[in-house]
């Protein structure tokens, strides 16, 4: 009797608990934008171009603008709920479902967040990749004038890692900054080169802004090798992975009439080839310019972006999907030493901010593939694409 | 000649209710403390608080900054003069820290009376109230 009152009275502690201790917030956000490709190119094998707005979405149909006009490949829906669990520790968890990924349902973060001091947080869990300005957001439309961030340089397919980073924030003088490492793993499956796996990926990024100015730099590196049905394995399988670095660097000016910002980034995959040639490489190099000018309520914007992807020896083009560690270069086909893959794209746009938790987008994006001859003459200039699209972007 | 005599000091009344009136939107805000807290802040150190990036009082405890809701003329007046950021800005800085669990924005009341009294009562709290609504429940932490 006595151990039934006790697994009670442990019972009903476990249901009272959290209501009483646990401080939980839920917020939410979301996207829902219809566009089609206005002028695709007609390709070798009857096919025309399309295009895929969300890198890290998988390859599939919905993923794709071509055509018809779809739903899918930008509209989202995420929800987040955060949970503190006494002054120093909280949780925070962010499930997105994706028209991209068919409405299937992901976790995008889930972490514990435990306070060292005011100005030195630890996260344990699932985090977002710090690659770029807007990584940590960039589910989130409505904190950035664009409908998705230039592909050119937000081309990355590896969206999130499971591992510990550290955020100290901090100033001097009228600077503020914030420092960034992290450490962890992270696997991306069904890409066209089968499960990217990196091991011992970490990075740091630092942050500096004076009121309208905002400077950023992030360094990452990682051993990455894949699975799979591809045949790619024992190219870079796990006894012999390629060591890649990244880095990226941005400046932004915000004077809340004007934007104006630029980011660059670099990649050097670091192939090392088990097999016989050897010493095959890829390396990826991308940068955007973007101005923006407020009118009341409407932001039109302009945005320029290029991206070149340099293959060694070894290579193919049906393969260039610029995932980080690449091991794109391991496929051996054609000779396509030091040849290029070069794209570059100009986005107009205008964001409408009708409410204050909602805007609407309207952009049109011209992309133009700039190749060299020895991958566009088999496969087509499959880069060549115009995309319209609008949409809205709320929180809540 | 009575008549524009009168017309003469309408006017210069007209205008001198115009200069008090921009001077109290301009001028008018002040950071507020409790009477027991007798700290002193700067405009950046207040602006790093209400930002969420400074937790604590230069060298004291935590602190807790209480907000006016996003449609107050105070709130507006105080995030152009204090955080330089028009209501846009900060919309868009808490949307990127509160989507990636960085951070969440100050709590909010309605009036200035209910900010008053949060912070009359808690030694950690400040707060914006206009210079004109000042009282001895409170304490004038920062004035630009």
């Amino acid at each position: 009797m006595k151990k039934i009152v006790t697994v009670l009275l442990f019972a009903s502690g476990l249901f009272t608990l959290p209501l009483q201790a646990a401080d939980l917030r839920w917020s939410g956000f979301g996207s829902i934008v219809l566009g089609k490709t206005i002028d695709d190119e007609p390709l070798p094998g009857g096919a025309n171009s399309t295009y895929k707005p969300d890198a890290a979405a998988p390859n599939v149909d919905s993923a794709y603008y071509d055509n018809n006009w779809s739903m899918k490949p930008d509209t989202l829906f995420g929800i987040q709920v955060d949970v503190d669990l006494n002054d120093k520790l909280s949780l925070t968890s962010q499930l997105v479902s994706k028209g991209a990924n068919n409405y299937d349902t992901e976790i995008e973060w889930l972490y514990a967040g435990y306070e060292l001091s005011p100005k030195l947080v630890v996260n344990f869990g699932k985090q977002r990749l710090p690659l770029y300005n807007y990584s940590d957001f960039q589910d989130v439309g409505f904190a950035y004038h664009w409908t998705r961030p230039p592909l050119e340089v937000y081309g990355e397919e590896l969206s999130s890692y499971e591992g510990v980073s550290s955020l100290y924030v901090d100033s001097f003088g009228d600077w503020d900054y914030d420092a960034q490492v992290y450490w962890g793993n992270s696997t991306t499956d069904g890409t066209p080169l089968g499960d990217v796996n990196l091991k011992d990926l970490c990075g740091a990024v630092l942050t500096f802004t004076n009121e309208e100015l905002k400077y950023r730099l992030s360094a990452h590196r990682a051993e990455v090798w894949t699975d799979g049905d591809t045949g790619l394995a024992t190219l870079v399988d796990e006894d012999s992975p390629s060591k890649a670095e990244f880095y990226s660097g941005g400046v932004f000016y915000d004077t809340g009439e004007w934007l104006v910002g630029s980011e660059v980034t670099y990649m050097d995959a670091g192939l090392i080839q088990a097999d016989t040639d050897g010493g095959t490489f890829v390396s990826r190099k991308t940068w955007m310019v973007t101005a923006a000018y407020r009118i009341n309520d409407f932001l039109p914007h302009i945005t320029l972006s290029k991206r070149e992807i340099e293959l060694a020896k070894d290579g193919t083009e049906s393969f260039l999907t610029p995932t980080l560690g690449a091991a794109l270069a391991a496929i051996a086909s054609e000779p396509l030493d030091g040849a290029k893959q070069i794209s570059q794209t100009i986005n107009l746009g205008v964001r409408w901010d009708f409410h204050p938790q909602a805007a609407l987008k309207l952009d049109y994006i011209r992309r133009a593939d700039k190749s060299d001859d020895v991958i566009v003459d088999g496969a087509g200039k499959t880069l060549n694409v115009d995309v319209l699209s609008v949409g809205m972007d709320f929180i809540f | 000649m009575k008549n524009f005599i009168e017309c003469k000091l309408f006017c210069l009344m007209f205008l001198f209710s115009m200069l008090l009136a921009s001077n109290s939107s301009v001028a008018g805000i002040v950071i507020i403390s409790h009477p027991d807290n007798n700290v002193t802040l700067s405009k950046k150190e207040v602006q790093r608080i209400f930002l969420g990036k400074l937790k604590t009082f230069p060298g004291k405890g935590p602190v807790i900054p209480i907000d006016l809701s996003q449609d107050s003329s105070h709130r507006i007046e105080f995030s152009k003069d204090i955080l330089k950021k028009n209501m846009r800005q900060v919309s868009a800085y808490w949307t990127r820290l509160i989507f990636t669990g960085k951070g969440l924005p100050p709590k909010q009341v309605d009036s200035t009376e209910e900010l008053k009294k949060l912070v009359a009562r808690n030694p950690d709290a400040i707060g914006y109230i206009d210079k004109g609504s000042l009282d001895d429940t409170v304490r004038v932490a920062f004035e630009d």
